[in-house]
């Protein structure tokens, strides 16, 4: 209950805040909308489906680049992890790769994939892969030698190592790995909807802006804030159901 | 002899300086039999054990065994144990090799004290607890040699002695080969039907502990025993003891 209490207190501050001082007006409603009128925007968005229907788009593209993400880097992630070969075949180009924005390299995926949904797609993976990629890798690579050393006790076989002490080792790791790819994916989402979309979220915020329309604006900025950490808090509660060992104090 | 090794040596080098860990060594291990090794930290205890369990190699000499290829068992300083897995999942670990069954599980974890434990994970064991369940791993593996790094090292004076005990009904019940390392002179005489004494790397004393289990830690002859490990411990003029 306190931390319920705690948790509101910012922004409920936020929420007066911005009334008073759309109240007063002390900024023009056009810079900044009061939130009442945000609230009736919202409402009538959700009302006549065009709220719904960007949304569902959006989520749509983040899982689609977050997936293909996933079936790219696990995998990637794991290989480079357990051998030196293809840690030194990947890494130069990886390590590239990882220093280029994925903002950046908009101009070449528009010319290699069109404006369909391929280019926003291809966004979200670049946006999300390395984050899963990086912690995977660093959580096969980082097993501790002391339960390694367990397995070579027992005789076990490399597959074995990998299997039953390399890979539950590193599932915290591939988590927070996960945990951040989607944050990344919900961020990359808006450069992934600026190239030509003409649905979505980003593509919603960004016609708003053309057309002198803030409230609209911060209707897009709330709905993915507040999607982002649903999906988030539903992804924490996963977390604890695959690692329920985690977290319990010793009474030693 | 189960355990015969020749000459065996290990030598850490590094870009400046080698140490030798293991002196060249020669030695042998009766079958069922408990032999427990004493030295002070750094004598080269732990590097003679790993390379016999083969988790390290050695720099020369040989280790060779009366049967071809024996299962060892072996039971490090710390746990050790899978954070992920419960205690009975953590004891029946070597099952995942594919040639071990689950039967004798529950029986195990009775003569653990276990019990009561079998679904909780690691990090809610006590010390002790802890270390019940790493012997519990090697035991369920069935070895015919048993390996044991200081297990009990850690572990505080009535923990110790309740899993010296476990230890010693097990020892009389399977009657297992052991080799049991220990930096406590008390602890090797309770255990040990040997005592060696390590010192720099090699052994300078081989004594025998004819004596019943229970062993009486104030009896008397425990206690000359005890002075003389201490004694030859202590002294300065190190004669190996070659048994070739």
């Amino acid at each position: 209950m306190i931390r319920l209490r705690n948790n509101i207190i910012l922004p409920l501050a936020l929420l007066s805040a911005w009334l008073l001082v759309t109240k007063y007006e002390l900024f023009s409603p056009y810079l900044l909308p009061s939130p009442q009128r945000t609230f009736t925007v919202f409402w009538q968005l959700f009302l006549d489906g065009t709220l719904t229907r960007h949304l569902s788009i959006s989520l749509l593209r983040v899982l689609g680049g977050f997936f293909c993400s996933c079936l790219v880097a696990l995998p990637l992630g794991i290989l480079c992890g357990r051998s030196t070969r293809f840690h030194d075949f990947f890494w130069p180009v990886l390590e590239f790769l990882r220093h280029v924005p994925p903002l950046a390299a908009i101009p070449l995926i528009i010319l290699w994939f069109g404006i369909d949904e391929a280019s926003k797609l291809m966004i979200i993976f670049l946006a999300s892969f390395f984050p899963l990629f990086l912690n995977t890798y660093g959580g096969i690579r980082n097993c501790d030698t002391k339960l390694l050393e367990v397995g070579s006790s027992l005789h076990f076989t490399t597959w074995q190592t990998a299997r039953y002490i390399q890979l539950p080792a590193a599932v915290p790791s591939i988590l927070v790995g996960l945990q951040l790819a989607l944050g990344y994916s919900w961020r990359a989402l808006i450069g992934a909807e600026l190239i030509a979309a003409s649905s979505g979220i980003g593509y919603m915020i960004l016609d708003a802006e053309q057309m002198s329309r803030p409230d609209i604006v911060l209707v897009g900025i709330f709905c993915i804030g507040i999607l982002g950490t649903l999906i988030n808090r539903l992804f924490l509660k996963l977390t604890c159901k695959l690692l329920p060992w985690q977290g319990k104090a010793g009474d030693d | 002899m189960p355990i015969k090794i020749d000459a065996l040596t290990k030598v850490y080098s590094t870009a400046e300086t080698k140490v030798t860990a293991l002196a060249p060594t020669t030695l042998s291990f009766a079958d069922h039999s408990f032999t427990t090794i004493v030295g002070k930290s750094g004598c080269g205890k732990t590097t003679l054990l790993r390379l016999l369990a083969g988790l390290e190699e050695a720099t020369n000499g040989t280790v060779s065994f009366s049967t071809k290829k024996p299962e060892i068992g072996f039971v490090f300083q710390e746990p050790r144990l899978m954070p992920w897995l419960t205690v009975a999942e953590n004891i029946a670990f070597a099952i995942r090799k594919g040639d071990l069954s689950t039967e004798k599980l529950p029986q195990l974890l009775d003569i653990l004290g276990l019990s009561a434990f079998a679904r909780s994970y690691p990090s809610e064991l006590s010390g002790g607890m802890a270390q019940r369940t790493a012997l519990g791993r090697t035991l369920f593996q069935n070895p015919d040699i048993i390996l044991m790094d200081e297990p009990f090292g850690a572990l505080d004076y009535f923990t110790r002695k309740g899993l010296q005990e476990t230890l010693l009904d097990l020892f009389r019940l399977e009657r297992k080969t052991i080799i049991f390392v220990t930096h406590d002179v008390e602890e090797a005489i309770l255990l040990g039907e040997r005592v060696l004494i390590m010192q720099k790397g090699a052994i300078i004393g081989d004594i025998p502990v004819k004596l019943t289990y229970p062993r009486d830690p104030a009896a008397s002859e425990v206690l000359t025993l005890r002075r003389q490990i201490l004694e030859g411990l202590e002294s300065k003029n190190v004669k190996v003891v070659d048994q070739s």
